[in-house]
This record gives C-alpha cells, structure tokens and sequence, in this order.
C-alpha cells in the first residue's frame, strides 16, 4: 500500500513541480522584459 | 498599454486556478478508489489530460502552421512554436508519469505499448521541430522551415500510430490486465472528464502566456532599434 | 517540367560520378555497420536470416542520412542554391529532380550492400532478389521523399549534420518498420505482409506528394 502512494505522489508531484516551474520560468522572463521595456520607453521620451 | 488593469489578465488564470482545485477535489475526494489498482490508478486522472493536451498541442502546431505558410503574419508563428513548447511539456509529463503508473500495477517501467510509443516519437518529433528554431538564426527562415516540419510531422502521426498498432500485434507482450478506459465507473468518468476541462484551461492559459512573452520580445525589439536610431551611439 | 527535372537528375549524377563522394561514404560506412553488427551480436546464419532485415534496413538508414545530408549542403556551398532559385524553374521539377538522385545514390550502394551481406552471413537468397529489389526501391521512395525536404531545411541551419538525422529519423519509422517487416517477408523469415506492404506505398505516396507541395516554401529566399 505504501509503495503505491508513493507512485501517486510522485507523479502528482511531479505533474505541478513542472507545470509551476514553466509558469514562473515564463513570468520571471516576462517581467524582465516588461522592465527593459519601460526603460527604454523613459529612453525615448526623456 | 496599460497591462495591470487589465481584466482579461486575471480571468484566465484565475479560472485555471479554480478548475485546477475543482479537479483535484474531484479526483482526490469524490471519485471513489479503484479496486484492483488501488490509489494508484488516481495517476490516471492527470495522466490521460496530459496526454489529450500533447495531441491538442501538436494539432495546433498543425494548425497554426498551415495558417502561417499561408498568411504570412508572425502571431501564427508565434502561436505555433507556443503549442510545440506546451504540448513537448505535456508529452514529457505523459512519458514520466506513465511509468511512475505502470511499475505498481503491471510490475514495469516501461512496456511497447501502442499508446505509450506513440507518444515517445511524438516527443521525439517535436523536440527535433524545437532543436531546429533553435538552430535557424533568421526569423523569418526558422518560421517557414518549422512549419514545414510542423505539418509533415503531423501527417506522420497517423501513419506512426497504425504501423506501432500493427507492429504490437506480430510481436506480442505480456498482456496487459485492467485497460484503464474498459468501462469506467460513472462517478471516476465525471472526475475524469473535469480534468480534461481543466487542463484544457489550463492549456489556453500557457499558450497564451507564451505567446504573450514573444509579443513582448517583439515589442522590445522594436524599441530598442527606436532607440538606436534616435540615440546613436 | 520533365526536362528541368532531368537537368537537375543529370547535374548531381554528374556531380557524383567525377566526386563518388556520396557513394564512397554510404558505401564504406554500410559495411563498418555489418561489421559492427557482427561483433556486438555474434551472429549464426539462422539467427543473421531473422534479424537481417534490421540489420539491413539500420544501415541503410544511416547510410542514407550521410548521403542526404550532402544533398543540399553542397548546393550551399558552393552558392549553387542561390542559382538554382533564381532560375525560372518550378520548384516542385527541383524537388523532383533531387529526389530521384537521392533514390539512385541510395539504391545503388544497397544494391551492392545485399550480396556482401549474403557471403558474410552465409545466407541463401536464391531466386528471391527481384522481390527484395523492389521493396528496397519502396523503402528508399519512402525514406528519401521525406529526406530530400529535410536535407533542404537542414542546410539551411547551423547543425544541419546534426538536425537531418534528428528531425529525419523519427519521421521515417513507420517506413522503416514496414520496410523490415517486407524484407523479412521477401527473405521467408514472416508469412505474412500485406498490411506492410501496403502501408510502404502508402507512406511513398503521402510523403512524395506533401514535400513535392511544400518544397516551394523551404528554398524561397
């Protein structure tokens, strides 16, 4: 019985450790660039 | 521009949170335990959406990259190596889950079942379609060889899918007892069938968050060439 | 059409037969592969008879990446492809011609891998070559149709001896099972292989036409 809750939380564990990493991997990538944005923005009007 | 304000910024994730727990409420709580399987078969809940999301993601790679080959407007390209990276993310899931699924009940990791091999080459492909973006440096080339690839992957599924069938039917293995869709209990089939729901949220919600992150590479690159030209060095 | 497709056919069959650089490597490489297979598996005749096809059919595969992967490599070299797309020519007469090359190069080292094969194995083909011949020709359709198109795109990336066979390979396995399933049938080793052989043509059929279609967007510059 223990080994299969093991498989299950693996799996289970698995399935939202990736889906959360790709999530923040995107958001991380797209705030730092959101930032550079604004600061060429600055750039251009100053 | 304004982009915090936005409604449709939080709609989307918001709903995908919510069906999210819906799913595993359902599938923890209120479906009932299998009975020869035990707790274990609860994989299948998230294993089958995933797998169901990879096929969508190739197929919208299909899609999107006849719709690029013939309009020619980069959102498609960018919609299309989206869903190559989402469905490449869910056929990975598909292949590590499967045999975390398969060792307690069948006694395997692995086994060259249909299915099963099938998505190992459908993986096989998309990975080569990413190897090869990576690999075009001009924009516009990386667009058009990609969806080509794109779209003779695709027609190769069904042509990979019958031959695997086939193959497994000349060089049999152990049989499998329990095939997980052989008459599914009514409460585990609507368990089920949330999760498909959720996850195809789900899936929307990553492509559109990706697809978002190229829009805003574009937009920086346009600005900083602005800047180039109004501040030269 | 027909004589752009032969123009093409008949510069990389001249090509070849002053450089015979393809031939040389696939040929060369197709024999290092039996060779390899005999010492890592320690072969009898009987047991050559059953896993032959695959042998066959590995080497094949991979002779076949080498010489594809020269088939658009060297028009980029040389700034041949520039010419060739300036040219007021149907693109799908270009897709046509390469092919057909490609076919020949591949066939041609086969057919002089197959009796090597039998005196290293001590097989005994008989009267079952015409057979064989004709799935080779199926196959190699099949193998190159895809190949010719992702030789194209593949020269125009950074890897492209990398990305040809990782995009190639893949793609082509139902084509290689079906091959090795018609082989086996031909040397007498299967019963059965309609289903194959039918799947053969089929993918010769799908897979000639979807690259004759979308070869025009791979070399548009």
């Amino acid at each position: 019985m223990g080994v299969l809750y093991k498989h299950l939380f693996w799996a289970y564990a698995i399935i939202w450790t990736a889906i959360f990493l790709y999530l923040l991997n995107i958001d991380l990538k797209q705030r730092a660039i959101m930032k550079e944005i604004a600061a060429l923005k600055k750039k251009l009007l100053g | 521009m304004e982009r915090k304000g936005n409604p449709a910024s939080f709609i989307l994730p918001a709903l995908t949170f919510l069906s999210m727990l819906f799913a595993v409420y359902m599938v923890f709580v209120y479906a009932p335990v299998e009975r020869t399987m035990g707790i274990v078969q609860k994989i299948f809940y998230f294993h089958v959406p995933s797998a169901w999301i990879a096929f969508l993601a190739f197929f919208c790679v299909f899609l999107f990259s006849i719709v690029y080959l013939m309009r020619r407007e980069k959102k498609w390209d960018d919609l299309a190596s989206s869903s190559a990276e989402v469905g490449v993310l869910f056929c990975s899931l598909v292949l590590i889950t499967g045999p975390i699924w398969a060792k307690p009940v069948w006694g395997v990791w692995w086994t060259w079942d249909s299915r099963l091999t099938l998505t190992l080459v459908l993986w096989l492909l998309y990975v080569g379609y990413m190897m090869l973006r990576y690999y075009v440096a001009d924009p516009e080339k990386k667009a058009t060889l990609s969806a080509v690839v794109g779209i003779i992957g695709f027609i190769d599924v069904p042509l990979v899918y019958l031959s695997i069938r086939w193959w497994r039917t000349q060089h049999p293995s152990p049989v499998m007892a329990g095939g997980s869709d052989s008459g599914l209990d009514p409460d585990m089939a609507r368990a089920f069938f949330t999760c498909l729901a959720a996850f195809t949220i789900l899936f929307v919600y990553l492509l559109m968050k990706r697809v978002k992150l190229e829009k805003l590479r574009e937009e920086l690159d346009g600005l900083q060439e602005r800047v180039e030209e109004t501040h030269p060095k | 059409m027909t004589r752009t497709i032969l123009t093409i056919l008949w510069k990389d069959l001249k090509i070849e037969l002053r450089t015979k650089e393809a031939f040389s490597a696939s040929f060369v490489f197709c024999i290092i592969v039996l060779v390899i297979f005999n010492f890592t598996l320690d072969l009898t005749t009987e047991e050559a008879l059953r896993l032959g096809p695959g042998f066959l059919w590995v080497a094949f595969a991979f002779a076949g990446v080498l010489s594809l992967n020269r088939s658009f490599a060297l028009e980029k070299e040389e700034g041949c492809a520039q010419a060739l797309m300036l040219a007021p020519v149907d693109r799908g007469a270009i897709y046509v011609g390469k092919l057909l090359a490609n076919v020949i190069f591949m066939l041609v080292t086969e057919i002089i891998i197959l009796p090597l094969f039998v005196v290293f194995f001590n097989l005994d083909l008989g009267g079952k070559i015409p057979p064989l011949l004709l799935i080779f020709f199926l196959g190699t359709v099949g193998f190159a149709s895809v190949g010719t198109i992702f030789s194209a795109i593949a020269a125009n990336t950074r890897m492209r001896e990398v990305m040809l066979p990782i995009l190639l390979l893949p793609i082509t396995i139902p084509v290689l099972i079906a091959a090795v399933e018609t082989t086996a049938y031909a040397m007498g080793v299967r019963d059965e292989a309609s289903f194959w052989f039918r799947l053969l043509i089929a993918y010769d059929v799908v897979f000639t036409v979807a690259s004759f279609l979308a070869f025009e967007y791979v070399v548009e510059e």
